[in-house]
């Protein structure tokens, strides 16, 4: 094998692999990716078994075609070094080393690999039932729920966010158990047999990572042991687990008829600073909803105490909720709209949050969040 | 009014794993001794005795220049599995005494006896007596320190060794920290040593007069630390059995034993001793584990991981009896028993957990 391309496109890929490739791992060759080039391609490969991610950069000239697996962090730390409009030269030398070079700076590396035969065969989705949407729309429903994927590892089935196809509309869940982010966005057309698929924590990732036009089109591939996402030169792989998502749809309240309709980023603000004050590891805050305003507070022995007034509608009976600020500030954060609704019953119940106006492409966004006991 | 002053004992088994072999074996006795690996097989030295110290023989060295250093040594394979039951006879000396006993390796402890069992109003009686009944019970030695804390509990052991008992008391604190090189302090390594010295700081006390700014180069965020050891303050507690995931007991007979008659009241006795383990701990085990090794050695391992989760002895015992069925204890003779429980937990159901003061949305663990 031997090619030259761009520094530039090689190191965007390899960044983008980096969150594949397993860092420690008992597989050596799992922390490697495969470089396989043909006459008109250079395809790039990592994978942790469960994920595998697939780059294909044209922008190369082949000299030889063939194949070899390279240490992917290496390879990365040493492009990364190189200026974006260099050319680099790669060309694999006896047992498996390759050699790096490029002309200005005028270098020559050497990288020990191992044989590309030994690396795990490439995932296929091909033939299953696909779901398409815009890369835009899916980044954005990722954004919307990503934070409220469980991290607790022997939730197996809440490590990941349900997508699910919804008429010419895609719906996408997340929930640990003490809150559930739902959304629901416009543009998306999936052929019959697409059943819910649970897209894993590491998948949400990569896709938030990914950098592409908002316009360009994914394809996701829903095969018979694994889903396949397809967004322009590059595929992303996921095992298919057979884990039960929660019937989410049950646990949200329908008596949360109070409603109070604050300003986004003044309330995300004051949620911020007071929560400073809050000695505890989950960050609590009180949040009093009263006419005209609601006052986010907290007091802990240890630190000291502080309130912070923001005006608001509401009309309805006072409410004091004990929330982790943490799980309201990521929701605060992702919402569009300078305001947002946020629905409540009593402190001891689900208070939900969803942005106060229509926002383009966006059907809906609900999040619920249980309260802290008082 | 300041709190009375703590009793902390250090205990150090000496040259633990070598001296093991020389009990076991009396013709290693009085002989240079190094537990190790293999020369030839590029093995090193895991303890050495006092007559290999001599030679300048330690551990973590290739046993290959132990050899050379001493011609004479005789090189042991090490026996974890004895060095275990050993280590098992002198810390249940240890818990008999206090509850407060902080295992920091499989032959060296902190004791918090400032109340104890014995009701020894002197920490250094107490030290006397576990290095008596230590002996007694092993025929092995070990040194012990005794201190208001832990770090000078432990620099008080290391003083004089192998039988060793030094007392620091707090009229005599003042001469004994100042004997001491900076090397002394818990934390300072041989790099942070030499940085130490070339500042000008050669004696523990010298950290006292150092400029902050020294320290901070040296040893970093943890100068504060530092500075209040050489003052020989220290407030760690003992914790006791932080790294404890299982509690057991086990048993090698005299004579092999046959039938599961036989073999009653072993099992019983043992379920006692986890079960009271666990009491003391307040803690229950959800998985309960028999070992059975015969007379020709083949060792087999039954569990059983149920709710309610056990802590009494009968619940031990019932599950024990019932794992003893699913093995050959019944035909073949046995010649070793053991009882373990493991996977803890606070109380016998532990699905209710701990109170969180997060209300849920649902219960993830419920069947959808």
């Amino acid at each position: 094998m031997e090619l030259s391309l761009p520094v530039s496109s090689l190191s965007k890929e390899l960044g983008l692999m980096q969150g594949v490739v397993e860092k420690r791992t008992t597989h050596q060759i799992l922390s490697n990716v495969l470089l396989e080039a043909t006459e008109a391609r250079l395809t790039l490969t990592a994978t942790d078994l469960d994920t595998t991610i697939v780059s294909e950069l044209t922008d190369v000239t082949t000299r030889t075609t063939g194949a070899v697996t390279v240490p992917a962090r290496r390879l990365h730390d040493v492009v990364r070094e190189l200026p974006p409009d260099a050319e680099i030269r790669l060309k694999v030398l006896e047992n498996h080393h390759v050699q790096i070079e490029c002309k200005d700076p005028k270098l020559r590396i050497r990288l020990n690999g191992l044989p590309a035969t030994d690396y795990p065969t490439r995932p296929e989705a091909a033939g299953g039932p696909t779901l398409t949407l815009s890369l835009g729309a899916l980044k954005r429903m990722v954004e919307k729920v990503r934070f409220a994927v469980s991290v607790e590892e022997m939730r197996l089935q809440l490590q990941g966010a349900l997508l699910k196809p919804k008429g010419d509309s895609a719906e996408m869940a997340a929930t640990d158990g003490h809150r559930l982010a739902l959304v629901e966005v416009e543009g998306a057309v999936s052929e019959p047999g697409f059943e819910p698929v649970l897209v894993s924590r590491k998948v949400l990732e990569e896709l938030s990572r990914l950098d592409a036009p908002p316009e360009t089109p994914v394809t996701i591939t829903r095969g018979a042991n694994h889903i396949g996402i397809s967004v322009g030169s590059r595929r992303l792989f996921s095992k298919l687990e057979d884990r039960r998502f929660p019937d989410y749809e049950k646990v949200i309240g329908k008596e949360n008829d109070k409603r109070a309709v604050v300003d986004r980023e003044a309330l995300l603000g004051a949620v911020r600073r007071i929560s400073l004050l809050s000695g505890d590891r989950t960050k609590a805050v009180t949040i009093s909803f009263r006419p005209g305003a609601v006052v986010v507070s907290s007091e802990s022995q240890e630190v000291g105490e502080g309130d912070q007034e923001v005006a608001c509608s509401y009309a309805n009976d006072p409410v004091n909720l004990r929330l982790n600020a943490r799980y309201l500030e990521q929701f605060l954060e992702v919402a569009d709209t300078n305001q947002v609704d946020l629905l409540l019953k009593d402190e001891s119940s689900q208070c939900q949050g969803r942005p106060s106006e229509a926002v383009p492409g966006l059907k809906s966004y609900l999040y619920v969040v249980m309260p802290l006991r008082m | 009014m300041e709190p009375a002053p703590r009793k902390i004992v250090h205990v150090d088994m000496d040259a633990f794993f070598a001296s093991v072999e020389q009990r076991d074996d009396p013709r290693l006795a009085g002989r240079p001794v190094a537990v190790g690996g293999d020369a030839a097989r590029r093995g090193v030295v895991a303890a050495a005795s006092y007559e290999a110290r001599r030679f300048g023989v330690f551990s973590a060295m290739p046993t290959a220049r132990a050899v050379r250093l001493c011609p004479g040594l005789v090189v042991v394979r090490p026996r974890f599995a004895r060095y275990k039951e050993v280590s098992a006879v002198v810390f249940g000396i240890f818990r008999s005494v206090t509850p407060l006993v902080e295992p920091l390796s499989i032959d060296e402890a902190f004791l918090d006896v400032t109340q104890n069992a014995w009701g020894e109003p002197l920490g250094v009686e107490v030290a006397r007596r576990l290095k008596a009944a230590v002996r007694e019970a092993t025929g092995l030695t070990a040194s012990a320190g005794v201190a208001p804390n832990k770090f000078l509990a432990k620099l008080a052991s290391g003083w004089r060794k192998p039988d060793g008992l030094t007392v620091v008391a707090p009229r005599n604190l003042e001469a004994f920290l100042s004997r001491l090189p900076v090397d002394a302090l818990w934390g300072v390594g041989p790099v942070t040593a030499r940085r130490l010295r070339d500042a000008g700081v050669h004696r523990l006390v010298d950290v006292r007069e150092a400029p902050e700014e020294t320290l901070r180069r040296a040893v970093g965020s943890s100068c504060e630390t530092l500075r209040r050891l050489s003052f020989g303050i220290d407030d760690r507690p003992v914790v006791p059995d932080r790294a404890s995931k299982s509690a057991g007991a086990e048993r090698t007979f005299d004579t092999d034993l046959t039938g599961v008659e036989a073999l009653e009241e072993p099992l019983r006795s043992m379920s006692g001793r986890v079960s009271a383990w666990l009491g003391k701990r307040r803690l229950f085990g959800r998985t309960v584990t028999l070992k059975v090794r015969y007379a020709d050695f083949t060792t087999v391992t039954r569990s059983v991981t149920e709710l309610p989760a056990v802590q009494d002895e009968a619940s031990i015992l019932e599950r024990a009896r019932r794992m003893l069925t699913r093995t050959e204890a019944a035909s073949r003779p046995v010649r070793l028993l053991g009882v373990s429980v493991h996977g803890f937990c606070d109380g016998p159901d532990p699905r209710p957990r701990r109170p969180s003061a997060q209300l849920a949305l649902f219960d993830p663990d419920a069947p959808p």
